[in-house]
């Protein structure tokens, strides 16, 4: 398995090294990190995952900008060594609150002692946040120290769950007894030229990050109407909600679950996937929550052309999309590209070596459009000119929105038989996945 | 308080500061000057001078400085391999601890201080630790053994800790079981001492199956990865262990998913093709590998390059999901390549018209790469699915229409396959073609442009003009691009030689005279010598119908894709290449070694090339028999000029005697030399010259077949068998030879009459030796007076032995129309010498000390022996072999020890005394004396030489 971990930084700086079977030369990280270079230069993208370099091989993954890499020279299991440096990344975010380069030099020696036991001999052996906490003894180091809240607020900052857990009895007395989940869903739609959506499905996940103290039980309802796969959908008829396929964490209760929808798990500290679904979307997004109509024609001069992009949010009005970025391919003889002047928290910018445009909106609710009315001049016009343009994707996020229509019903915590109430946070969110128009 | 200040300080005399806190009584101070030494550490700076004082360090009942200690300890301990003694005190103590933890972290880190010295000393703490209460220090202890072994193999298996770790395999806690199943594989894996330790039995493989259930996600890996080693005696068993693993696919975790993936294909090939539980498992088998592509982009990857091999051998269970493999806009490049593979692999004429929608989209996006493989996809359909090829032809041309050059170069070169795969029909879009070549830069695009117009050359408009264009930068071209050049040509001229002499001649001529490239330049003297010889035979081997190109050009060799299936969920399934072409030295010793093409991408250069290379070549292997009578050589010339190419004819052994072989070398380099071609047509002599590195490769090649200048094995000058007048006219007068480990007869048969003879035969009487002629004597028939005539028969033993006197002596009859002939000739013993006659020294010595003085015979040569090497090569060169050689007594007289055997099994020991005045005493025994006599003449005979 593993002879080597490290995880460098953006700029391949060494934040933790370790050495596991002492039978790899110790400038691994030079190698890997000036092959990446390399890669990256010449190709525009990071490499596979895989990598050989005469004979040692690196699986490595990247996480919020940070190389987490495994070095190796046996013929191991890819799948095994990526999740292994994945749940690497998922511990370290858990222990040091986020992952950064700063929270990791912070707590460098805190990572040390879980990679000593997270791997052997570079065998993996235990990557659950919460049994590890009874083999460190170092304590984390919070990065930025969230602003306390008060047990009024309705609300807290997205930041808020950012905080390393509690390891010792002695900061569990600190810790604020809270729980934050998360019901994330991510959209892939494809529209076709003529406006008919060829693709739509919905990924969705329900994540929660505990700092309950390790022995709480979450308990935790949803829609009653709940169908899962196509079998009880003959079973059951159409409900108000479809899910295709639906899998959970290992540790979740699913005794009641068939019967009214109910699960419970014990919560362990630190973030973990209660449940994973994916949606088959044709149905339930309709409409779909973004729209976007594009025009193309010739310029009031030659060689010039003019690209008219509207964007129509169609969620009810009290929705709105947010942090909204389309990007529209422009030709490839394009020498310049100007816009119309924009509304106030639109802005625009050209990305000339990618040959893209990129129209940023901070906010659109729902029921308005926006309009973008570009005007490109360009070196050369063929036939096939206009159809270089060929797709504009859009990335955006929904706050406190779900479009597959899931819902948490309730969420209540017991403590050994006993309900108690710590803070709870619910937040649901949509994210766009892969979200394209063809033109 | 944090630990990033541990990074900053660079202070001079920093290492003298933290030698004085790590000295100092203070804990505080002395944790923090260890945690700036391991910040040091990790970024690479040398802080092992501290070494001896961080092992004062280690005698500390705080875990966290224990801890810190420990991981310096790992680092350093194998450059100071004295001072870790110093350490082992502590492990042996902590390894005693009450506190599992402390046990548990002694042993483990003992385990990774990889200094040979301290190994001795882990032996009795980690025979403890196996056997602990405790079982987070057993599996601590199992993963231990593993990294002992790594140190020191052959203390593991001496001190039984194999079979302590087997007995883990039936711990109750599955974390500890889990923990020596991936120790023993590795173990096993390897040392070929432990090897069978990796096969499991049936009910180490039910106990594995009971402890899946419940251990950890890595321990459910190490548990499948094992039983994917497992081969079930019966199909009942197959199918309960599947029964067992398949829960496993709907893990969270890829690895299980992907490992019981593993098993699950092993034990497929094991169940019944038609049965219906084969079918449930294969509907089984989809969602969880569909779930595998909506986790994170680099398991994905992982992920497709495993699906990319299922498919091939089990299109089946994915064939419905096309959908799926549709690229999302942000899937990372690598993701969306192996997406495209997948698709084109599972594609159908049911689902090939949403494929080709596909690709046609992506064939417009922004990367390069992928836009080249999607338009290379888009061929591929056609090619697979015949009722798609017209609309794929017309989305290409489409895209040709689209003018960006890098999609109109890959689509020249898809629709080159096409052209092949559909001859005759879809050359309405040449015209197309031919508009863009301006645009084609890559030498892959320009070589299947050029074969395109020399394949359809007669029907496209001023082919003429276009070919010579190209020709004007032959000298520029990619060899690649010359050769097809070459070709499309020579085709051109075959269909319309009226109006393109010009043309061929200036592409023979370059191809033969202005190039370096040996490819090259051996097709263009092909080419040449086809035409000139013989035009009709030329239009046979050149445009000769070429066979059907495969529908997958790209599929895995079946033997390398069984390989590579048992490797399911390792690097090796990623990278599609055998385990033993990345994995240094550990190879599994179950593993089948398999002798294929190392690399899939190389196949596919070779698919992708033009064809016309490989229809020319192998059309001429058996090339038209040489009309020229004046170039006796050319013929074998093109023979051998091809046989170049093949390694094993380098490999084969060099053949020794004989000269056949050296005769064939001469008449290629004579072949070479004296090169005259004939201009095409007759018009006018072209003369090549010797072309250099031609030469020098013939050159080479000789000297690497051709054997080393040795002396000929002894030869008889002929003598006068028959004469004249016994024989009313026929004179035969011959000899014995030995070659190439065979027995001739060498003889001359001379007609002394005034008639001419006719129907010889040869027959042997009974012989000491059972010899007779292995084939019909041929003599020239009919023989014209005082036409003499050489002949050899070659002769095995087998005849029917009878003991002559002397026991050399045969009798001979020869027949011929005159009459029968009878006559009488000695066979010297030396050409009964064989070849495997050397004697082992040890073999020697005895027998020589057993055989009584009694088979001694002695006798004293009656000429000097000066030169000793020359004695012994002489020896040698006629199977008499040197067992040893002794120089001894004041006057150095020389002893050297033969054996030798002969055809008949007969052994004869000999010493040959050396004075050191060349006087020589040979002694002789044997055991059969009655051979002595002409053993004794055959060593005189060759020692007197």
């Amino acid at each position: 398995m593993f002879s080597q971990l490290f995880v460098l930084s953006s700029r391949g700086d060494i934040l933790v090294f370790r050495d596991y079977r002492g039978d790899v030369d110790k400038d691994t990280p030079d190698i890997f990190f000036k092959y990446i270079k390399k890669w990256k230069e010449e190709n525009g993208a990071y490499p596979p995952p895989a990598i050989n370099q005469d004979k040692t091989h690196f699986l490595y993954v990247r996480r919020n900008n940070l190389y987490f890499v495994g070095v190796t020279k046996f013929n191991v299991a890819p799948a095994c060594a990526l999740e292994v440096l994945g749940r690497v990344a998922q511990l370290c975010k858990d222990y040091c609150g986020v992952l950064n380069e700063e929270s990791l030099r912070l707590n460098f020696i805190l990572v040390y002692e879980l990679l000593d036991e997270v791997l052997d001999f570079g065998y993996p052996q235990q990557t659950n946040t919460e049994i590890l906490k009874s083999y460190v003894s170092n304590q984390p180091v919070g990065v930025v120290v969230g602003s306390d809240s008060s047990g009024t607020k309705r609300t807290l900052p997205s930041t808020a769950a950012n905080k390393p857990i509690a390891v010792s009895l002695d900061s569990m007395k600190d810790q604020k007894y809270e729980i934050f989940v998360d019901l994330l869903e991510r959209l892939t739609v494809l529209v076709a030229s003529n406006g008919h959506t060829l693709r739509s499905h919905i990924d969705g996940s329900l994540v929660m990050r505990s700092f309950l103290g390790g022995n709480a039980e979450v308990h935790l309802g949803l829609n009653t109407d709940l169908v899962i796969g196509r079998e009880e959908r003959m079973v059951r008829g159409t409900g108000s909600v479809v899910l295709e396929d639906c899998s959970f964490h290992e540790k979740a209760n699913l005794t009641d679950f068939d019967r009214d929808r109910n699960l419970s798990i014990g919560a362990q500290d630190g973030e973990f996937t209660v449940m994973k679904y994916r949606v088959a979307a044709s149905d339930i997004l309709n409409p779909i929550p973004f729209r976007i109509f594009t025009n193309i024609e010739d310029g009031q001069f030659p060689r010039s052309l003019r690209i008219t992009v509207r964007i129509k949010c169609e969620m009810p009005v009290k929705s709105s999309g947010t942090n909204i970025v389309v990007r529209i391919p422009v030709p490839k003889t394009t020498i310049s590209v100007s816009s119309e002047p924009l509304g106030a928290g639109s802005s625009t910018e050209y990305r000339e070596p990618d040959k893209m445009y990129i129209w940023k909106l901070k906010k659109l609710e729902g029921g308005n459009e926006e309009q973008l009315v570009m005007k490109l001049n360009l070196s050369e016009v063929t036939k096939a000119t206009k159809k270089e343009v060929n797709s504009v994707s859009m990335e955006f996020e929904i706050p406190m929105y779900i479009c597959s229509g899931l819902q948490i019903r309730f969420l209540r915590i017991f403590e050994k038989g006993r309900p108690v109430s710590p803070y709870r946070w619910v937040r649901y969110i949509t994210h766009s996945d892969s979200y394209v128009f063809r033109v | 308080m944090s630990d990033a200040k541990y990074f900053t300080t660079t202070k001079k005399g920093e290492l003298a500061e933290l030698r004085a806190d790590l000295q100092g009584d203070k804990r505080d101070k002395k944790k923090d000057a260890i945690k700036k030494i391991i910040a040091n550490m990790t970024v690479g700076k040398d802080v092992s001078s501290l070494f001896p004082d961080i092992v004062n360090c280690m005698q500390t009942d705080n875990l966290e400085l224990k801890k810190l200690v420990y991981l310096y300890l790992m680092n350093y301990a194998k450059s100071q391999p004295d001072l870790a003694i110093l350490a082992v005190n502590t492990f042996s103590k902590d390894c005693e601890d009450p506190n599992p933890l402390i046990r548990a972290l002694a042993v483990r880190t003992m385990g990774c201080i990889r200094v040979d010295k301290i190994t001795e000393y882990l032996c009795d703490p980690l025979r403890k630790c196996l056997k602990d209460e405790d079982p987070y220090v057993r599996k601590t202890a199992a993963v231990c053994v593993a990294k002992l072994h790594d140190i020191n193999s052959q203390l593991v298996e001496e001190q039984g800790f194999l079979d302590l770790l087997r007995e883990l395999l039936s711990d109750s806690v599955p974390m500890v079981v889990a923990n020596a199943v991936a120790s023993l594989a590795e173990i096993s894996e390897t040392s070929p001492a432990a090897a069978d330790l990796g096969e499991l039995d049936t009910p180490a493989i039910n106990k594995l199956l009971t402890a899946l259930n419940e251990c950890t996600e890595w321990g459910q890996v190490f548990i499948l990865d094992s039983i994917s080693n497992y081969h079930p005696s019966e199909e009942r068993e197959a199918q309960s262990i599947c029964e067992r693993v398949t829960p496993r696919l709907s893990h969270a975790n890829a690895a299980v998913v992907l490992s019981a993936v593993k098993v699950l294909m092993q034990m497929m090939d094991i169940l019944p093709q038609d049965s219906g539980y084969l079918q449930g498992l294969t509907r089984k088998l989809a969602p969880p590998l569909v779930t595998l592509l909506s986790t994170e982009a680099e398991i994905q990857y992982v992920a497709l390059r495993n699906i990319n091999l299922i498919v091939q051998k089990r299109p089946e269970i994915l064939r419905d999901e096309i959908k799926v493999f549709f690229v999302k806009y942000n899937d990372p490049i690598y993701v969306k390549l192996e997406k495209l593979d997948v698709m084109i692999r599972l594609c159908t004429s049911q689902n090939i018209s949403s494929i080709l929608s596909e690709l046609k989209e992506y064939a417009t996006e922004v990367d390069v790469d992928f836009v080249r493989k999607s338009v290379r996809a888009i061929g591929r359909c056609a090619i697979k699915v015949e009722s798609s090829a017209d609309k794929c032809v017309s989305t290409l041309v489409d895209l040709i229409q689209t003018k960006v050059t890098y999609v109109v170069q890959e689509a020249i070169v898809v629709i080159k396959d096409i052209f092949r795969k559909y001859p005759n029909q879809y050359e309405g879009i040449i015209s197309t073609l031919c508009q863009n070549l301006d645009s084609l830069d890559e030498p892959d695009a320009r070589a299947s442009m050029i074969w395109i117009l020399g394949e359809y050359c007669d029907r496209i408009d001023e082919v003429e003009e276009i070919l010579g264009s190209f020709l004007e930068g032959f000298q520029d071209e990619n060899p690649q691009v010359q050769l097809q050049l070459l070709t499309a040509v020579v085709k051109l001229f075959l269909k319309k030689p009226t109006t393109t002499q010009e043309l061929v001649q200036m592409v023979l001529t370059k191809a033969t005279q202005d190039t370096d490239n040996p490819d090259l330049r051996d097709r263009g003297y092909i080419y040449w010598r086809l035409l000139s010889t013989d035009p009709a035979a030329a239009k046979e081997v050149v445009l000769a119908e070429k066979p059907v190109i495969s529908e997958e050009t790209d599929l895995l060799e079946p033997s390398l894709l069984d390989e590579l299936l048992c490797h399911i969920s390792t690097l090796a399934s990623v990278y599609h290449k055998p385990p033993s072409a990345f994995v240094e030295g550990k190879i599994p010793v179950r593993k089948i070694t398999l002798d294929k093409r190392p690399q899939q991408s190389e196949s596919e250069t070779t698919e992708d090339q033009p064809p016309e290379q490989l229809s020319a070549v192998s059309s001429d292997t058996q090339p038209t028999p040489p009309q020229d009578p004046q170039d006796p050589g050319t013929g074998d010339l093109l023979g051998d000029l091809l046989s170049l190419d093949l390694p094993s004819y380098n490999a084969a052994p060099p053949t020794i005697g004989g000269g056949g072989g050296l005769a064939e070398f001469d008449m290629l380099s004579g072949g070479i030399g004296g090169l005259q071609l004939g201009g095409p047509l007759g018009g006018g002599m072209v003369t090549a010259p010797p072309p250099a590195s031609m030469a020098g490769l013939g050159m080479d090649f000789f000297s690497l077949s051709a054997p080393a200048p040795q002396p000929n094995n002894l030869v008889a000058p002929k003598t006068v068998w028959l004469n004249s007048t016994q024989g009313k006219g026929l004179e035969i007068s011959g000899t014995f030879a030995r070659r190439n480990g065979k027995v001739f007869l060498d003889a001359t048969f001379t007609n002394k009459a005034l008639g001419p003879m006719s129907d010889f035969a040869i027959q042997f009487n009974k012989n000491s030796f059972g010899l007779a002629p292995a084939a019909q004597l041929y003599v020239q028939s009919p023989l014209f007076p005082n036409q003499p005539f050489n002949t050899s028969l070659e002769l095995v033993t087998g005849g029917v032995v009878m003991l002559m006197n002397p026991l050399d002596l045969l009798q001979v009859a020869v027949k011929n129309n005159v009459g029968v002939f009878y006559f009488s000739c000695n066979i010297p013993a030396y050409t009964l010498f064989v070849e495997d006659g050397k004697m082992d020294r040890k073999v020697f010595l005895s027998s020589w000390k057993e055989l009584p003085s009694s088979n001694e015979v002695q006798k004293t040569l009656s000429y000097p022996l000066a030169d000793l090497d020359s004695v012994k090569t002489k020896l040698e060169a006629n199977n008499v072999f040197i067992i040893a050689e002794r120089t001894v007594g004041e006057d150095m007289q020389v002893l050297l020890y033969v054996s030798t055997k002969l055809i008949n099994g007969l052994t004869v020991l000999g010493e040959l005394k050396i004075l050191r005045n060349g006087q020589t005493t040979l002694s002789l025994k044997t055991n059969a004396m009655n051979v002595v006599p002409l053993v004794q003449s055959s060593l005189d005979a060759i020692l007197s030489q």
